[in-house]
């Protein structure tokens, strides 16, 4: 099993990197954000710890979505005008990773895709409106968009986030499955979801 | 690592403070509350702060009180889990509605009033209980394989395997009065738009607009009729509902009772109506053989019992186009007149616009009560310019049809009333 210490640049506590593809680490102890560089650790932005609102997830944690198990491994909080939601950063039994966003009380499983080609711009999400998300993901319908920001992150991150950055994004629904672009500064991204429902048992997920 | 599987963490988090406004007690159970409306004064305050200050007025809550029993804070079981209600919106609709009569339809402006409830579990998961004068609706958002806003021709489906449907409701809701904890800004006047049709359940979206106008979201909704019963044993577990449920039990009982009775009585009705009783006397003459100055005398006619009576005088007319006056009367044996039935018969046909008509009167009845016992006779006076037989018949016994008609309209009063009354909210 993959595992690299590192050292916090701010705190000096030990931190843990389990995922080959990470890209940030989250301080557990003082909150501060640091970028993997090789085999060096870098701060970037303030110091934040995500405060505890009751949530079923905590990096760490192990749960279930229909037959598969999956680890809890980093989060990634969002504000925007409307309040606030969370992604978690999950790794499956058989090594694949993806989101479980939690808004609320309602859960989407997202997958990120490979396509990367001929990514909707933002200001053409015009929610109501069919348009193309991708070259793959065509006629959508958008179901929100909304100007966001970073709030904070915990645990291991497979992207470099800096607290407090944009993150716009843009909803749509295709076919039953929700597609989703998040607009980060230094790249867009674009996932596949569906929703989950939590069960009686403990961070166990029934698919929809 | 932890064993989160094992154990379900449950954390009851109440916050507590006084509403800065009327010092009333407030409480939010959800930790990621951010505004909180007191359902005493109707301010918005602010719940993540320390000062809890005031944001501003939404209304009066006297001016927007419930429909029902229910209220913040009490707790109520769907689908085996336990919810808490920690919210309630209250909506103003300027819509269209589709209407169908006679062949026309077309849609008519209408305002209705309704309320969202919303209801969280102990995992915080959350459905909204609307509810409006006509009942309960339980919302839950779905994700559409086929989403769609409403075209011109107002044929809508959200589902690739439901036929297009008429849309049924459209227009706009305003957001006009909130109390309970919210985690998002609360905005007294906001508007969203909506379209809904039927396919079973209800389906609709929703649109909200940003402070510009412009769509900043859609959401699609399936919506679930509950019945009455329903919310009550739902909500059973709240002492105030105990009340409502003896009434709804009681009230039940009667409606039952009523409706029962207006069955039977519909039933008695029927068979009266269909029934004369038991034939004791029939004698026919020919109506050539009677007339006013010399009445046909009919007898020995034996009544052995006092009781319900039923004299009834049937003309058989034996040419079209004609009438007859005939009346019968009942003679004690002193000759004096006891009772008596007539009427003007007549059998009429005709031809009119290509279809033949008939018009015909040839029968004529009386309940009466007899008093009295003994041997009876009877007079029949004829004044008649048609061939034919007059026959007069007494039936024992006869059913009072029109005291069953009395008693079913006043058992399904009842019923109604008990109806109204099981459902005291």
């Amino acid at each position: 099993m993959f595992k690299r210490e590192f050292t916090c640049p701010s705190c000096g506590a030990p931190l843990t990197q389990t995922v080959p593809g990470a890209r940030s680490l989250v301080c557990t102890f003082c909150g501060q954000t640091s970028h993997i560089n090789a085999d060096s650790l870098k701060a970037f932005g303030e110091k934040k710890l995500l405060i505890d609102y009751g949530s079923v997830f905590d990096v760490g944690k192990e749960g279930r979505i229909g037959e598969k198990s999956f680890e809890v491994l980093g989060c990634l909080r969002f504000d925007y005008d409307d309040g606030f939601w969370d992604e978690w950063f999950v790794r499956f039994s058989d090594g694949e990773e993806g989101w479980i966003q939690e808004d609320d009380g309602s859960f989407v499983m997202f997958m990120e895709t490979d396509e990367e080609k001929g990514l909707l711009p933002y200001e053409n999400a015009q929610p109501g409106l069919f348009v193309n998300f991708s070259l793959k993901w065509s006629s959508v319908f958008v179901t929100s968009r909304s100007r966001a920001r970073v709030n904070g992150g915990k645990g291991e991150l497979p992207f470099r986030i800096v607290p407090g950055e944009k993150a716009d994004y843009a909803e749509g629904i295709h076919g039953g499955d929700i597609i989703s672009v998040e607009y980060l500064p230094s790249e867009t991204r674009i996932f596949i979801g569906r929703p989950i429902v939590l069960t009686d048992k403990a961070l166990t997920f029934a698919t929809t | 690592m932890s064993t989160g599987i094992q154990t379900q963490e449950q954390r009851a988090t109440v916050k507590q403070f006084s509403c800065k406004s009327c010092g009333n007690a407030l409480s939010a159970i959800h930790p990621r509350v951010k505004q909180v409306g007191c359902p005493y004064c109707g301010s918005l305050l602010d719940a993540r702060s320390e000062e809890h200050q005031i944001l501003e007025q939404l209304g009066t809550p006297g001016s927007h009180k419930p429909f029902s029993f229910i209220q913040l804070g009490m707790k109520a079981r769907f689908e085996g889990r336990e919810y808490y209600v920690i919210a309630r919106s209250r909506w103003r609709m300027n819509y269209y509605e589709y209407w169908s009569e006679d062949g026309d339809s077309g849609y008519s402006k209408e305002v209705w009033i309704y309320d969202e409830w919303l209801l969280m579990d102990e995992r915080r998961t959350y459905f909204y209980l609307v509810e409006d004068d006509d009942g309960f609706w339980r919302s839950d958002e779905i994700i559409p394989d086929s989403p769609a806003m409403m075209p011109e021709d107002k044929q809508l489906s959200f589902f690739v395997k439901q036929p297009l449907q008429r849309v049924q409701e459209f227009g706009e809701a305003t957001l006009i009065y909130f109390e309970g904890e919210s985690n998002y800004q609360v905005a007294k006047g906001e508007e969203i738009e909506f379209a809904s049709y039927n396919a079973g359940d209800t389906y609709l979206y929703e649109i909200r607009k940003d402070e510009d106008g412009q769509m900043k979201e859609v959401e699609f909704f399936r919506e679930v009729a509950i019945s009455r019963r329903r919310i009550l044993e739902a909500f059973e577990a709240n002492g105030a509902v105990d009340q409502l449920k003896e009434t709804f039990e009681k009230w039940t009982f009667v409606l039952q009772a009523a409706g029962v009775s207006f069955l039977l009585m519909v039933i008695l009705a029927i068979v009266a109506m269909t029934g004369n009783g038991r034939e004791i006397y029939r004698q026919s003459v020919l109506l050539s053989g009677i007339s006013e100055e010399a009445p046909a005398v009919m007898g020995p006619i034996a009544i052995s019992e006092k009781g319900l009576y039923k004299l009834v005088l049937q003309v058989d007319m034996s040419t079209v186009n004609s009438d007859a006056y005939v009346h019968a009367w009942l003679m004690d044996s002193d000759k004096q007149p006891v009772n008596s039935v007539g009427d003007n018969f007549y059998w009429e046909t005709g031809y009119e616009d290509g279809e033949s008509w008939t018009e015909a009167q040839l029968e004529s009845s009386k309940l009466f009560r007899a008093e009295e016992t003994g041997s009876f006779s009877a007079s029949v006076y004829a004044s008649a310019d048609s061939e034919g037989t007059v026959t007069l018949i007494l039936y024992k016994g006869p059913m009072m049809s029109r005291y069953y008609i009395i008693a079913a309209v006043l058992m399904a009063i009842v019923a109604f009333y008990a109806n109204q009354k099981r459902y005291p909210y």
